[in-house]
Parts: structure tokens; C-alpha cells; sequence
């Protein structure tokens, strides 16, 4: 009996046809997810008021129910892939880490619990990423930070984080340029993640649905984005800011080293056993 | 019961075997011990057992390996669980659930046994472990002696008929160490379960033991016989065993009772003209003291509310070698804390003096950094230091933080054996390597006080004698070294003098030998053995007693 | 205190009516009821210091929301005071009705926070855990070895951070970071080959049965179509409201066909509970309460949605209706503080993990 190396890629590459199915479930459960945050901005434009109102009320609830559902789908079908002993004790202890890296301090929304779900996810693939960045929260929350009725949408933002640095180009032959590229990366998402998560509260600041003579969730896309806008610059413009700034200075130093780590560990732990 | 036929294994990517043509048998209700050096085969052997080679590492299996009829290498760890036990060395690694109870469930929980049986099974192993009182507990809360009981209580409710412990007490304390030990011991008699058992420090079990594997590394065979046959030809083995291969005493003793018949031979039989080494070394004596070097006046600190150390006063001369000993929780590494200035006394007052000038630093008002230019710290924990590349840049990392420039470390490298290893990743080397170059990581700044913190944990015989030898070095160039340590014989073997720490205060202080004697608990084996204050280590009892002294 | 399951609902029950009522009665109403649980039943533990970071974000956004309705919204015939039209946005006549709106608003946001508050404050998580589905079982392991390994990080951290002081290493910028997280991954990932040994020693993974190729593949198609129909259901609710019908279908169907995955899955997994936690009597009660009071609140919805619906601009009137079956549903949710068994009160938690840092000062 002999064994070979492979890339720590959870075991879903088997069939590529399960893989292909479950990108695609990841994607649709996504775009309902993303529903979810953008919905104040998609409400029905209509005058028929009164079960408009009475929808755009129940809409936050539908939506959380939705987005638990969705995040259970997505959770359950890489399950299959999961089943490894390695692959669990690796996410379960770099949660753990990621978890701890929270509690470093910092101003305002200056964060360290990207820095771990954009590299693993870039090193290790979007699936690991995803997972990393969905049970960093999950454990986020269970461990002081609260379970708060955004967990499903920030568990599934964080993992949208590790998903999308997994689909990053290789560029392992340029540490530099990864590291830039990486930093980069990371400011944008520091700030994507804010404008997304402050969505969630948005409904509520800025009341549903009022009066028969002007309708509210029916307002035109443009003004209720540019009343977003300002929304965003009042609460939590300066925090993404130092959280994006936070990113970008982190992962321009850390990547290269973080990433020599975690591709030393791939290449000792991470294979598969054929039987000759 | 556990049979092997000409096993032979390979590492991925590696070119030679670590296990050549194995074969041998192992009976049921056996109590076998494998020793030898680190990375000699020990660890792969065992994990043969159950399947974790080849499945978890992957590798060339050539050969057989039979337990009870069932085939690791074609069942893996899964098919094996419920016959063969495995507990590792790491006990903060080895759990998944937070809760006692729950982590010996949760092998049951996966085996799919429905919840009557895993009450009773659970149960059980909480009684055959004795840890009954633990069930509730939450596992960041326990010892280290208690996690590897549990460790071992969750692999027992599988009901398994082997269990297989993979250096189980290295990163333990002598008196963990010891109830671990106990619990095996009883597992094995009361209940007769076969235990396959890798192990340094022999002293405590080897008399229980019915046979030993001893792996010698160099590329010959393993030894496989009884405890004393197999002893006599090993070459590193503790104090008592070499006394005894030295002194031909024969059959071997295994403990220190069996040993006094001998002690008491030999004590009647002494050659003339052999001294006894001198009572109290020279730089003891009154006369010519050298200066002070930290000063301990009224020490008083406490962690949480809990009082840590109690008005703790003492004083270390220039070039003495201390050692700090007590129990676990008694202070050493406070003490230790509190004389590198990463703790700062809550009343008294710690002083250190500069070696050139003279001038006393209290650590109170002083900073870190200047406290670090004269004393240097290596703590407990090889792997808290380690981040760079390669060694030399943990080197040049330090420098860097003194403030001062990278050198050339070709005499450090060289004192510590590590020249080999100068570009190699850190991390990727040995336990022991890894304590050699947090060592010169602190050394390479030339501070004049040198404190350790249980350097000897999860060293093997070999590494430790590496290390003593160190040591004798260090402090022969006039280094002041103060240690913290449980290991008994490395004391005996460098230190001049024994700080006894108990609640956080001193107990006792004085030369090595005096309070060796005087120590129930903290003395050698040779001292033990031979009760008397002038024998410490076998090279004492050998200037006394050998035949052919000169 | 109550068996975790007791909670859930409670928190169901409470959460429903918090999200879909915009009645500032009722929410007071649900705001004192759960307000009363948590002095009574909360714990003073870190996990119930969650509630203090809830309720203060709670208060912030509370505060926001007034003058942020106020001044983009100028509906009404109250007018307070008039800021000059040329102004974007705000411009216009700055109404009491939009004033009472943008309140109304922050209530209800502020009742689902310490909804959720109250229900962290009085759950154990351990146990809430612990009861993860089967069908997430892989997760739950994943969460439950990250909360085991947390403590040990801590005290690995500090470790690190001492050993780097005495190094000379002062944290001076954000690059001096690295020295502390290296260590701290690198630990991390050795630590997690010993795990994953141990895991597989005790035989983990006999727990799931792969299913055949074929039914994965169906299975993973039926979520898929499942998601599918969820998310046309959703975008026709958005772009073409006439179908409602059918897209209040398509979502019924779709949620249906998750939840068939959800107990496909369940079944692949052939562990079994060493349930500790055990159901009384009190639990019973409250359980059913919480039900009839989801019920009650369900059923008016449905029936009667008015009562829930308030808005302060014309042609409504400012007096928000009240109906008392609506006040009792809401008051059953007071009905853990009724039945609680004695000595529960306050019961400092002792299942918290404490970091033993004695340990480490030997």
C-alpha cells in the first residue's frame, strides 16, 4: 500500500460532478442571501399599500429564516466533504485561533479575524475559507460576542470573505505581489463587509412603509440608495474604514509569512492513501 | 495477541526505512515498554498498532502487523478503535468537547451505541480511571496529569483490549507523571489489558514492566527481552541501572529497595584509598564570596487573589548555579517572572546588579528591556519563541531586539550543536533541537544571568545528557544560572545549591547535597540509595566505590 | 435552569412577534416581559454580558433612527418645523408623525435585541451546542473543538507574548504583531495533527455513512432545485408582484424541499446523544405556553393583521389599537419567570470554562 500527496482540497474533487453541484449550491444560496441584504431596496413599487406594508414588515423575518435555512443548506451539503479527521481539527483549532485573534484590540472596527479566513481561503481553497470564516463567527458569538439576530448574515458574509480569496489568482511564484494583491483584497472587503452588514439595520432606522400618499419602500432606487448612502457615512463609514485600513496594513505584512506557514503544513499533513 | 512479521516502513519522501524487518510477538495481558532515543521508531512503531500508519501518514508498508486477528494497515484507526486504545503525549491536544463526561462519550456517540449502554460504559471507565471526581469539570480547568487521565478514560469506554500510550507523561510533572503511571499499572493488573507503553523516564515503571523494546536508532535492530537483560545493554539508563551495570551488580535493581542490599554490600566492601567527593564545593566556602548578583529581599505577589509567592527572601551570588525545585503551583516559575521583570512585586523589592558597574536595578522602576540586557529568560515552552525561517534569524532576532547588531553565532551554534541545523526551519526540528535553539536564542544576547524553566521537559536521555554537559559548561565560564526544574538528576548533576519552594515560600536553602539528604522527595537515586549526603550522582558513588577508581 | 429546547422556543416565540409587530404597545409590551426575564433569570456570566453590548447598540440605533426618519421623511400634518426645500434630503417640514415613525422603528430593533440578549443571558451555549442536528453534526464538531481549544490559545498567547518580551520585542507598530501570531498558528496547526490523531484513534467518522453516489447526487439536485425555487419565488416577489401567488408557492415548495434535505442528511448520520440535559415539568409549561402564545400571534397575523400594523402618518390615526388576546399571547412569555425552579435565579454558571492560570506559575 503506498500513498500519494494531494492538495489539501476537501474530498468534494471525488466527482466533479458533486463539485459542480455544490458551487452551484453555494451560489444560489448565496444570491438568496444577498437577497436577504438588499430586499429594503427591492420591495415592490406599488400602491397597493396596505399588503405591501404588511409584507414589508414580515420581510426581516422571512429573510432571517431564509438566511438560517441557507446557511444549514450550504453547511449540510459539504458535509459529505468534511468527514475527514484532519480537515475537522484543522478548521475546528484555526477557529479557535481566529476566535482569539478577535480579542485583539484595536480601534473601532479594526479587526484581525479576516487576516486568517482571506489567507487560509487563498492558500487552502474557497471551501476551507467559507467554512473558516462561517464558524469563526459561529464561535465568535457563542463564546461572549452573543448570539445576535445578524449571526446568519454575518456567518455568511465572513464566509463569502474566505470563498472569494480562495478564487484569487495563484501568484505563488511573487511573494510580493500576493502579499499586495492580498492587501488590496482585503481593503475592499473590509469595507464590502461593512456596507453589507449595516444593511441589516437599515429597515429599521429608516422606517417601512408609512402612508398611502407616499409610498416608502417603493421609493425609486436611486433616492433610497443615496438615503442609504448617508445612513452609512453617519454609523459605520469610520469603523470599515479602520477595519479596511486594518486589513490592508495586515495582510501587507503578514500574508507572506502566514503563508509560508500554512503551505510548510499542507505539503507535511495533507494527503491521500491509494491502495496499490 | 499482537503479532508482527517482517514489518518494514517507510516515510513519503523519505529514503530510508525507519522500521526494517520487524518481527516478534507481543502476549496478551503484557506490559511492554519501548524505549529509545527521539525518532528512532518508537512512535511509528506504535502507531502501526492501530492503523494511523499508514493511513494517517501515509508511506511504505511492507510486512504484517496482526491484533487479535485484525489487520491495522487494511482496517485503519476506524476498524481498530474498539480493539486497540491510543493516547498521545499532548494533553491539551486530545480533546473535542469541553466537558469531561461528554469527551468519553463522544468515541461511544460515534460508535452509534445507544445511550443506556454509553451511561454504563461511561461510568465505568470514569471508576476504572478513577476520575469520577472530574465529570463535570470543564477540560481547560485540569492539570496536565488529569487531562491525560481523561485522555486515557475516554479511550477506555470503547472497551478496548490494548491500549498503546505514546510518551504519555513527557510534558508532565513527576508527580502527574506518577499517577498517570499508577493508573496504567492497575489497568494492567486489575484488569489485565495489554499496554504497549513509550516512555523516558524509566524509574517509575520499569519494575512493573514484563518486557522492553529498545529502539537504539543507529540503524541496528531493536532489543526486545526482559527488563534487566535489556538493560544491561542499553547505554544511557537512570543513575541507579548505571551505578549497577558499573558496579556488576547483578541481577540488576530495578528499584531503589532491591538496590539497598547492594548499597549495603558495597558500603562494607569499600576499596581503601577511594575518597568521597568533598562535602561542601569551594566556592561555598566563606572566604571568598563573590558578589551578589540578584538580590530577593521580602518578596511578596499575588495572581488572582491567590497569594503566589509570601515574603520571599534570597540572594544569588555571581557564577552560583540554583536550582528551584517544589512542587507544581509552588512558584518557581513566578519567582522566575518576577527576576525578569515580567511580573513586578506587589511588596518587597527584587535588585538586579550589573556585572560591570556595579549598580543595582530594582525591577520595579526598571523596564523590561533594561532587565533583559543582564538576565535572559528562556521559558518552558520551546514553541512560544519560534517564528522565524531559520535558526539564524531567530538569533538575529533577538540581537535586534537588544538593540544590538547580528553577529556570527559560529561559537554558540557550535557549543549547542546546532551548526547542522543554522539554515533549517525551527519548528521542523526535534524537541530537544527545538530546546537547544530557544536556548541560544536567549544566550546569543550574552546576558549574565541565565534562567531556565524545566529545560529538561520531553528531553530523552541522550538530549538531557547534552544538556547537562551544557550546562557544566556554562557555568564553569562563570555564567549564573538559576533553573527551575522537577528533574531530581539533573539538579544533583550541576547545581550547587537547592531553593526549596512550597506556597510561595522558600523552605529550604542550602548546598545540593545538603538538602538532597536531607530530602525525602527531592533526592537522587544515588542519594536514596546510599543515604548519605557526600553521593549524589553515580559519578560520587563511583569515586567512592569503584574498583578500579583511578 | 430550563432545557435548552425550552429556550428555543421561548426565543421563537418571542422573536416572531418582535419582528413582524410594529405596534408600540405590543412592543413594550414584549420588551417588558423579556426585560423582567433577564433581572430574574439572567446570568452574570461572560456570556450574559453580551446583553450590555445589545442593548447599547440597541439604544444607539434607537436614538439614530428619530432623527434620521425625521429628517428624510416629510410626511404628516403635525409639522414641527420647516427646514428650507432646496436642501437634499432633508429639506422640507420636519413632522411629529415621522418623529413617532422613526421611534416606532428603533423600539422594534431594540426589542429584538434584547430578545436575543435575555435568550443569551439565560441559555447555556455549551448545551445549545450540544443539541446541534444531525444534519450539522460535522459543524457542531468544528464549533465544539474551537470552544475547547480557546482557553489553551488564550494562555498560549500570553505565553508567546512573555516569551517575545524577554527577546526584546516591544510592540511598537502593527508589524510587530507577527512575532505573536506565528507562534500562535504554528502551535495551532502542530496541536491539530494530534487532534486529528486522537479523533481517528477513537474512531471517528463510523458515524456517517456516505450514501451512494447516485442518491448524493439526487440529494445535492433536490437542494439545488430547492434554492432554486426559493430564489425565483423571492425575485418574483420583488419584480413581479402580480404573481404572488405562485411565488409564495415557489418559496413554500422550495423551504419544504430544504427541509427534506435537512432530514436526508439527518439520517446519514447514524451517531447517537449522551443526552444529559432532562425535561421537567416547569419545562412542559413553558414549552406549551410559548407555543400557544406563537399560535395567538400567528393566527392574528393571519386573521386580523391590523392590530400589528401602526403607522402614525394620515390617514392612520397616532393611537396605536390594542387587542388584549394580543397582550395576553405576549404576556405568556413572562411565563419561565412563573415557574422557574426555585434557586434558579441568578445561579452563577460554573460551566464556563475558566483559563486555570495557576497552572502556569509554577
Amino acid at each position: 500500500m503506498t500513498a500519494t500527496r494531494n492538495r489539501l482540497a476537501l474530498v468534494l474533487d471525488r466527482f466533479p460532478l458533486q463539485r459542480a453541484l455544490n458551487a452551484a449550491i453555494l451560489v444560489v444560496a448565496s444570491l438568496i442571501g444577498l437577497g436577504s441584504f438588499f430586499y429594503p431596496f427591492l420591495l415592490p413599487q406599488r400602491s397597493d399599500q396596505f399588503n405591501a406594508m404588511a409584507h414589508a414588515q414580515d420581510a426581516p423575518l422571512l429573510f432571517v429564516v431564509l438566511v438560517v435555512l441557507c446557511l444549514a443548506a450550504v453547511l449540510s451539503s459539504l458535509a459529505s466533504g468534511l468527514m475527514n479527521a484532519k480537515l475537522i481539527a484543522v478548521l475546528g483549532i484555526l477557529t479557535a485561533a481566529n476566535a482569539v485573534l478577535r480579542g485583539v484590540p484595536g480601534p473601532a472596527g479594526f479587526t484581525l479575524i479576516f487576516l486568517l479566513p482571506i489567507v487560509c481561503g487563498y492558500a487552502y481553497g474557497p471551501t476551507f475559507g467559507f467554512l473558516l470564516g462561517v464558524f469563526s463567527l459561529a464561535v465568535s458569538a457563542f463564546l461572549g460576542f452573543g448570539v445576535g439576530p445578524w449571526l446568519p448574515y454575518q456567518m455568511f458574509s465572513a464566509g463569502w470573505v474566505g470563498l472569494l480569496s480562495g478564487c484569487l489568482p495563484r501568484l505563488k511564484r511573487h511573494p510580493r505581489a500576493e502579499a499586495v494583491m492580498l492587501a488590496i483584497w482585503g481593503l475592499l472587503l473590509g469595507f464590502t463587509f461593512g456596507v453589507l452588514m449595516n444593511l441589516w439595520f437599515w429597515p429599521y432606522v429608516f422606517s417601512a412603509g408609512q402612508s398611502e400618499m407616499y409610498w416608502e419602500p417603493g421609493l425609486d432606487l436611486v433616492s433610497a440608495l443615496q438615503r442609504y448612502g448617508v445612513f452609512y457615512t453617519f454609523t459605520s463609514f469610520w469603523w470599515d474604514l479602520l477595519r479596511a485600513a486594518g486589513n490592508f496594513v495586515l495582510l501587507l505584512l503578514f500574508a507572506a509569512p502566514v503563508l509560508r506557514l500554512l503551505r510548510r503544513f499542507q505539503q507535511r499533513f495533507f494527503f491521500e492513501v491509494r491502495a496499490t | 495477541m499482537i503479532r508482527f512479521e517482517h514489518l518494514s516502513y517507510r516515510y513519503p519522501g523519505a529514503d530510508a526505512t525507519i522500521l526494517q524487518d520487524l518481527s516478534f510477538e507481543i502476549a496478551e495481558g503484557e506490559f511492554l515498554l519501548v524505549m529509545g532515543p527521539s525518532g528512532a521508531g518508537k512512535s511509528t512503531l506504535l502507531r502501526c498498532l492501530n492503523g494511523l500508519v499508514p493511513h494517517f501518514y501515509g508511506g511504505t508498508v511492507s510486512g504484517e502487523v496482526l491484533v487479535d486477528g485484525r489487520d491495522p494497515v487494511a482496517l485503519g484507526p476506524r476498524g481498530m478503535a474498539d480493539l486497540v486504545g491510543f493516547v498521545l503525549q499532548d494533553p491539551e491536544a486530545q480533546f473535542v468537547v469541553d466537558r469531561v463526561e461528554d469527551e468519553l462519550a463522544f468515541a461511544l456517540e460515534n460508535q452509534g451505541l445507544p445511550p443506556i449502554l454509553m451511561r454504563k460504559r461511561v461510568e465505568e471507565a470514569l471508576d476504572q480511571i478513577n476520575i469520577a471526581h472530574l465529570r463535570h469539570r470543564s477540560v481547560s480547568t485540569l492539570s496536565g496529569g488529569e487531562r491525560q487521565r481523561v485522555a486515557i478514560a475516554a479511550v477506555m469506554t470503547l472497551q478496548p483490549r490494548v491500549l498503546v500510550l505514546d510518551e504519555p507523561t513527557s510534558q508532565l510533572d513527576p508527580q502527574a507523571a506518577e499517577e498517570v503511571l499508577d493508573t496504567l499499572v492497575k489497568l494492567n493488573q486489575d484488569l489485565g489489558l495489554t499496554i504497549i507503553l513509550s516512555e523516558h523516564r524509566l524509574e517509575r515503571v520499569v519494575q512493573y514492566v514484563d518486557r522492553i523494546l529498545y529502539f537504539s536508532g543507529n540503524g541496528q535492530r531493536p532489543i526486545l527481552g526482559e527488563p534487566r537483560q535489556v538493560l544491561s545493554q542499553v547505554e544511557l539508563t537512570p543513575p541507579l541501572i548505571t551505578l549497577a551495570k558499573a558496579l556488576d551488580w547483578s541481577p540488576i535493581p530495578l528499584t531503589i529497595k532491591e538496590g539497598r542490599r547492594f548499597a549495603r554490600k558495597a558500603a562494607r566492601h569499600r576499596p581503601d584509598g577511594n575518597k568521597a567527593p568533598e562535602a561542601t564545593p569551594p566556592s561555598q566556602r566563606r572566604n571568598d564570596q563573590p558578589p551578589v548578583s540578584i538580590s530577593v529581599k521580602g518578596l511578596g505577589f499575588s495572581y488572582n487573589g491567590h497569594p503566589a509567592l509570601q515574603d520571599l527572601s534570597l540572594d544569588v551570588r555571581r557564577g552560583e548555579f540554583v536550582a528551584l525545585m517544589g512542587r507544581n503551583g509552588a512558584g518557581k516559575t513566578t519567582l522566575l517572572k518576577q527576576l525578569v521583570g515580567l511580573l513586578r512585586p506587589d511588596q518587597g523589592r527584587v535588585q538586579i546588579v550589573a556585572p560591570t558597574s556595579g549598580a543595582a536595578m530594582d525591577t520595579r522602576k526598571a523596564s523590561v528591556e533594561e532587565i533583559i540586557q543582564y538576565v535572559g529568560y528562556v521559558p518552558q515552552n520551546p514553541n512560544a519563541l519560534l517564528f522565524n525561517d531559520t535558526v539564524r534569524q531567530e538569533l538575529d532576532f533577538t540581537r535586534h531586539g537588544h538593540g544590538l547588531p547580528p553577529g556570527e553565532y559560529e561559537g554558540l551554534l557550535d557549543t549547542l550543536g546546532l551548526t547542522e541545523y543554522a539554515s533549517h526551519y525551527p519548528r521542523d526540528l526535534s524537541v530537544g533541537e527545538r530546546q537547544r535553539v530557544a536556548l541560544a536564542s536567549i544566550l546569543v544576547a550574552e546576558p549574565q544571568v541565565l534562567l531556565l524553566d524545566e529545560p529538561t521537559r520531553g528531553l530523552d536521555y541522550q538530549q538531557k545528557a547534552s544538556l547537562v554537559a551544557f550546562l557544566q559548561r556554562e557555568r564553569a565560564r562563570g555564567r549564573t544560572i538559576i533553573m527551575a526544574t522537577h528533574d531530581v538528576e539533573l539538579v544533583a548533576n550541576c547545581a550547587d545549591r537547592v531553593i526549596l519552594l512550597g506556597d510561595g515560600q522558600v523552605v529550604v536553602d542550602g548546598p545540593t547535597r545538603q538538602v538532597m539528604s536531607e530530602s525525602l522527595v527531592f533526592a537522587s537515586q544515588i542519594n536514596k540509595l546510599f543515604r548519605d549526603p557526600a553521593l549524589l550522582t553515580v559519578e560520587d558513588a563511583l569515586s567512592l566505590y569503584a574498583t578500579d577508581a583511578s | 435552569m430550563f432545557h435548552t429546547l425550552t429556550w428555543v422556543l421561548w426565543l421563537v416565540a418571542a422573536v416572531v412577534p418582535a419582528f413582524i409587530m410594529r405596534n408600540p404597545l405590543y412592543l413594550a409590551l414584549l420588551l417588558g416581559a423579556t426585560w423582567l426575564l433577564y433581572t430574574t433569570l439572567g446570568r452574570t456570566t461572560p456570556m450574559g454580558s453580551s446583553w450590555g453590548s445589545f442593548v447599547k447598540l440597541g439604544v444607539f440605533l434607537f436614538a439614530l433612527a428619530i432623527p434620521f426618519n425625521a429628517l428624510s421623511i416629510h410626511i404628516g400634518q403635525i409639522v414641527l418645523f420647516h427646514l428650507p426645500e432646496s436642501w437634499p434630503i432633508i429639506g422640507g417640514p420636519i413632522t411629529l408623525e415621522a418623529v413617532i415613525a422613526g421611534a416606532v422603528s428603533g423600539l422594534a430593533l431594540l426589542t429584538i435585541l434584547v430578545v436575543f440578549a435575555a435568550f443569551n443571558a439565560v441559555v447555556d451555549h455549551y448545551q445549545l451546542l450540544r443539541a446541534t442536528p444531525s444534519f450539522l453534526f460535522q459543524a457542531g464538531v468544528v464549533i465544539s473543538i474551537a470552544i475547547t481549544f480557546v482557553p489553551q490559545m488564550v494562555i498560549s498567547a500570553r505565553e508567546i507574548r512573555q516569551a517575545q518580551r524577554i527577546r526584546g520585542h516591544r510592540f511598537r507598530g502593527l508589524r510587530d504583531l507577527l512575532p505573536l501570531v506565528i507562534p500562535l498558528l504554528a502551535n495551532s496547526l502542530e496541536r491539530s495533527i494530534q487532534l486529528a490523531e486522537t479523533m481517528e484513534a477513537r474512531g471517528f467518522g463510523s458515524a456517517v455513512s456516505l450514501p451512494s453516489r447516485r442518491r448524493a447526487l439526487l440529494s445535492q439536485l433536490g437542494l439545488l432545485a430547492a434554492l432554486v425555487g426559493v430564489l425565483v419565488g423571492l425575485s418574483l416577489l420583488a419584480f413581479y408582484p402580480q404573481a404572488r401567488v405562485w411565488a409564495w408557492l415557489l418559496v413554500a415548495i422550495g423551504v419544504i424541499g430544504m427541509l427534506a434535505f435537512f432530514a436526508f442528511h439527518g439520517r446519514q448520520v447514524k451517531r447517537t446523544r449522551y443526552r444529559r440535559q432532562s425535561w421537567h415539568a416547569p419545562d412542559t409549561v413553558v414549552a406549551v405556553a410559548s407555543a400557544i402564545s406563537l399560535a395567538i400571534v400567528i393566527v392574528v397575523r393571519l386573521t386580523a393583521p391590523d392590530t400589528f400594523f401602526y403607522s402614525p402618518y394620515p390617514p392612520n390615526s397616532l393611537l396605536p389599537a390594542f387587542d388584549p388576546l394580543v397582550g395576553v399571547a405576549l404576556l405568556l412569555l413572562v411565563m419561565p419567570v412563573l415557574v422557574a425552579p426555585r434557586g434558579a435565579a441568578r445561579e452563577a454558571s460554573n460551566s464556563e470554562p475558566a483559563a486555570r492560570d495557576m497552572e502556569h506559575v509554577a
